[in-house]
């Protein structure tokens, strides 16, 4: 059963990088906490135990699904689970990143942002 | 840092036991992983700073990650069970948003003031890594299952009860199977005994410490192999049938390289042929964590093993069982009890065991029942000093939390003048505070694994083996954890509920951010506290010092010194009685020879060792008198340089064939004849009449600080065992001794396996442990207090120099000199440490009462501990409270007077 990707809306904070990350490939628990960190200059490192209730989250609501076990890049003796995105994540995401680009379009964020700017 | 690193991924695992089963299952291993790259990615980054920034933060977000993953585990089971009602009730999830909030706020908070959580959350890990440390080793060697056993809890150890109360381990193979076959409440009921093995596999053998057990030994202990199989029922039912021998996983790693292919194949087994059918568990040694086990053989091989054991009347089997489902040991005691009443009263039964009227049934532990007790003790006095500690680190932290409290004032009073219930400011407070200690129970945790890590490899004087590994289980996490909770109830409620209570508007409108109150009477009275108790500690280890230092000087009546022991059991060799008495005769012939050597004798045991032995023997008087036992040749007392008072010593023609004689001690003389006239007397023993032949000096015989019990020498060729210790007295050293003895051994018979030799002085030294043991642990535990509470001295005194800035400016600009003001803060400071000299010293002359019968002659009132302490006490006080004094006097009154 296929459900509006709109249901899902609006994503937590989290979610958006981590979607993102696994959008353009294939990530064990640690890349995603470092990507994460990447994607939002540090703001959110995440620990392991927060990592994994998102993932939990995520898979539960079927966005993203586990890609099996392989080794790490930098860990050849040692195999790590992978995740990807699911086509309905992909449908969230970009549900969802319409919604940001349309918040941050409207003109009062405009006029905000400008402020802040001068 | 390998290790530090090791240790933190070990942490982190027990850590995540927080989580939801389900929730474990699904990622337990995904997040160990996570929590191990980010580890060594912090490390490269910033090295140990970087792990300690991760450990700063990680256990409060794992806690709160766990707390919410079980919230909605609840919801989940809660909407499960009732589909038709979604909505939740609205006070629940309240309180819990408001916990989980605070529990934010709270890391928040600490996250934002990083030295004083630094500071305090050490202090925390301290204590309660003290206490934890203890605890651990108390749980590992008694409170815990016996180690790799499936439900250990389930297993009962047995002992044989007689009508005047005392009590025996060893029973009969006759009640073995009666009791086993009559039991309707234990689901099996397992027997063995101790033997010494010789297990080779080509070449030289290794003499171990055995076991011969019932076929359903490691099945009742619920083990499985490492490697191949255990005992079959049938390999344990006729006589001989089944040479078959299981070893200890360590004696497989270090003896046969690991190897797994030896497994189906022949070894010999003390001369023997045997075939190796499997290896046991790791970390598995046998019943007694005391007396570490490497070998298994069947009890029915005893016949071939121990030929001139009678099996019928020989009583050498300890007894185990499995209780069944719902049946509680007291109950199976009953049973069993009952059993062996009813058999006491049979006829049928050989004499020996109708002595026996009861069982008595306690849980399965690594160290026998009769050694418990006291071992318990004297681990809740160390428990005890570890404790004190923890007592000095919370005092620390609250007085840190209360002038927290002060410095935060202004907020509390925002926060309560925006709404805040004081509830909730508590509660915001407490859960702070809680934080702390949980971080500090970590930390103690941590502490934990690192010191039974180190003591288990600490060097001690003797082979004995306390506990193979001591290190943290769940038991003693959940203790560490519960003991920083109420520690952190019991010392931060205070300041919460003070810091909550502050009036409002009179805060709002004091303009300053609320420093520098004058300190209360209540601080100074914990600085005193915290200064006492470490004082008590270090009196405790000084104690401790001095009877090590005297025990060297007690003389134990014989000459310790230049005496080397080796033991040998006749059984590991395949020898029968004949065979080894012509062995030990020549042996000592051979081992005399060699150069160096001054004299040579046997003893069934070396003296203060611990071990002994013992009967009932009958005066011509017909009175009975409980003695000592000690089988030796004739050269012991010239080994011994142990002089006789009269008489002669026993010598070889005093044999089997000869009237049966003894040397006794003075105590043993005086109640044989209290005129002094004991030479030639009489005793029976046994029924066998015995002739006193000489008197030997009263001497140490068990322990050091034993009172001299009576006690009889035998002559070793007028009775026999298979196990005899040679003491040699000589000028080679133990390795050049040993090879000496091994190669008298192999000129003998060239098929002995290599014995171990010591020196009597290295073999009694077990005689001192609690001693050694009691002074390492106060030491350090007193160092650390005196430390922690020096630090708490310091801070108080520096703390309230810097609120009197003002007052020493003025007193500078109106003519006092620098050394008036550093007599000013330095007096105020000692009379802070005087008060914690005086009440520690009497805290300490209550407290050392407790140990004074492990201080042999030093008084529990040593005045020069006492003096010597207060002195060493009073200079590092002295020296927190100069450093802060020559601030205050190099202050620039000028400045001073304006910075109002």
């Amino acid at each position: 059963m296929a459900r509006d990707p709109r249901s899902f809306l609006p994503l937590k904070p989290v979610d958006v990088p981590l979607l993102l990350a696994l959008s353009e490939e294939e990530r064990h628990g640690y890349g995603l906490v470092r990507e994460i960190a990447a994607r939002t200059d540090g703001l959110i490192e995440l620990d392991p135990g927060n990592l994994y209730r998102v993932i939990k989250r995520l898979v539960d609501d079927e966005l993203v699904a586990e890609a099996g076990h392989r080794p790490a890049h930098d860990h050849e003796n040692d195999r790590r689970r992978y995740y990807r995105i699911t086509a309905l994540g992909g449908r969230v995401l970009t549900a969802e990143l319409h919604r940001l680009q349309a918040l941050v379009r409207s003109p009062s964020v405009r006029a905000l942002t400008r402020r802040v700017a001068t | 840092m390998m290790a530090g690193r090791l240790l933190s991924d070990r942490v982190f695992a027990r850590l995540v036991a927080v989580f939801p089963r389900d929730f474990r299952v699904r990622f337990g291993d995904d997040m160990r992983d996570v929590f191990h790259d980010q580890l060594t990615a912090a490390h490269a980054r910033a090295g140990s700073l970087g792990v300690a920034r991760l450990w700063l933060r990680t256990p409060g977000a794992l806690l709160s990650a766990a707390l919410l993953e079980h919230r909605d585990a609840a919801r989940h089971a809660r909407r499960a069970r009732n589909p038709a009602n979604t909505t939740e009730s609205p006070r629940t999830p309240d309180m819990f948003q408001n916990f989980v909030s605070d529990l934010h706020f709270a890391l928040r908070m600490l996250r934002k003031s990083p030295v004083f959580t630094i500071v305090a959350v050490l202090a925390i890990s301290i204590g309660s890594g003290a206490v934890t440390t203890i605890f651990s080793a108390m749980n590992a060697i008694v409170l815990a299952p016996l180690p790799g056993t499936a439900d250990g809890s389930r297993l009962v150890g047995l002992e044989l009860t007689k009508p005047d109360g005392r009590t025996e381990m060893a029973a009969s193979s006759g009640l073995y199977e009666y009791l086993r076959d009559g039991t309707r409440k234990v689901k099996g009921l397992a027997a063995w005994s101790k033997i010494t093995f010789s297990i080779a596999a080509g070449g030289e053998g290794a003499v171990v410490a055995g076991n011969l057990v019932s076929g359903n030994y490691f099945s009742v202990l619920g083990l499985r192999p490492a490697l191949g199989r255990f005992f079959a029922l049938e390999e344990d039912r006729a006589a001989q049938a089944a040479p078959v021998v299981v070893v200890s996983y360590a004696f497989w790693t270090a003896h046969l390289g690991a190897d797994s292919s030896v497994v189906g194949h022949r070894v010999s087994v003390n001369g023997r042929p045997y075939t190796l059918i499997g290896v046991g568990p790791p970390g598995f040694r046998g019943v007694i964590s005391l007396i570490p086990v490497d070998g298994w053989a069947p009890l029915m091989m005893s016949a071939q093993l121990q030929p001139e054991r009678n099996a019928a009347t020989s009583q050498s089997l300890r007894m185990f069982g499995r209780l069944k489902d719902g049946v509680t040991a007291d109950a199976a005691q009953s049973e069993l009890s009952t059993l062996t009443a009813a058999r006491a009263i049979d006829q049928a039964t050989p004499a020996a065991m109708r002595k026996f009227t009861g069982v008595h049934a306690s849980m399965l532990r690594g160290i026998p029942e009769d050694a418990r007790g006291k071992f318990l003790g004297f681990m809740t006095l160390l428990l005890g000093a570890a404790g004190l500690v923890l007592f000095i680190a919370s005092v620390n932290v609250a007085s840190m939390l209360s002038a927290r409290a002060i410095a935060r004032r202004r907020e509390m009073a925002l926060r309560a003048a925006l709404g805040a219930g004081r509830g909730r400011l508590v509660a915001q407070l407490l859960t702070e505070i809680l934080v702390l200690f949980c971080l500090g129970a970590i930390g103690g945790v941590a502490l934990a694994f690192a010191a039974t890590k180190a003591a288990t490899s600490f060097p001690l004087p003797t082979d004995v083996v306390i506990a193979p590994d001591m290190a943290p289980d769940g038991r003693v996490m959940a203790f560490a954890l519960i003991v920083s909770l109420v520690t952190g109830l019991v010392f931060g409620l205070t300041p919460a509920l003070r810091a909550a209570r502050d009036d409002i508007s009179a805060r709002l409108r004091d303009g300053s951010s609320g420093s520098g109150s004058r300190r209360t009477w209540a601080g100074n009275a914990l600085i005193v506290g915290q200064l006492a108790l470490s004082l008590v500690l270090l009196v405790a280890a000084g104690l401790f010092l001095r009877a090590l230092g005297t025990s060297a000087r007690v003389d134990p009546g014989f000459d310790r010194a230049g005496v080397s022991v080796a033991s040998f059991d006749s059984r590991a060799w395949g020898f029968d009685s004949v065979k080894a008495r012509t062995f030990f005769h020549s042996l000592s012939d051979r081992v005399a020879a060699i150069p160096g050597v001054t004299s040579v004798s046997y003893a069934s045991f070396a003296p203060l060792t611990t071990r002994s032995a013992n009967d009932n023997i009958t005066l011509a008087s017909g009175a009975s008198l409980f003695t000592w036992i000690v089988n030796v040749s004739g050269g012991y007392f010239t080994t011994l340089r142990m002089p006789l008072v009269a008489g002669r010593v026993l010598a070889r023609t005093d044999d089997g064939g000869a009237p049966r004689v003894a040397v006794v001690n003075e105590t043993l003389a005086k109640r044989l004849a209290s005129d002094g006239s004991a030479l030639g007397r009489t005793f029976t023993i046994r029924g066998q009449l015995v002739t006193v032949v000489g008197i030997a000096h009263d001497a140490k015989y068990a322990d050091l600080s034993e009172a001299t019990p009576p006690l009889a020498y035998f002559s070793m060729d007028q009775v026999w065992q298979p196990t005899w210790t040679m003491l040699v007295r000589t000028a080679a050293g133990e390795a050049q001794l040993g090879q000496g003895i091994h190669d008298a051994m192999r000129a003998v018979d060239p098929n002995v396996p290599r014995p171990t030799v010591i020196t009597l002085e290295r073999a009694t030294g077990i005689t001192l442990l609690p001693q050694r043991i009691a002074a390492v642990v106060t030491g350090v535990l007193g160092g650390v207090g005196l430390l922690l509470a020096t630090l708490g001295l310091y801070g108080i005194i520096a703390y309230s120099v810097n609120g009197r800035t003002r007052e020493m400016g003025v007193r500078v600009a109106l003519g006092a000199r620098r050394a008036d003001v550093l007599r000013l803060v330095i007096r105020e400071g000692m009379w802070l440490a005087l008060g914690g000299v005086v009440l520690g010293l009497v805290l300490a002359a209550l407290a050392t009462r407790l140990i004074a019968s492990l201080l042999f002659d030093v008084s529990a009132l040593d005045a020069m501990t006492f003096a010597g302490m207060s002195l060493l006490f009073i200079a590092v006080a002295l020296l927190a409270t100069y450093l802060p004094a020559r601030r205050a006097a190099g202050a620039d009154p000028m400045a001073a007077l304006r910075s109002e």
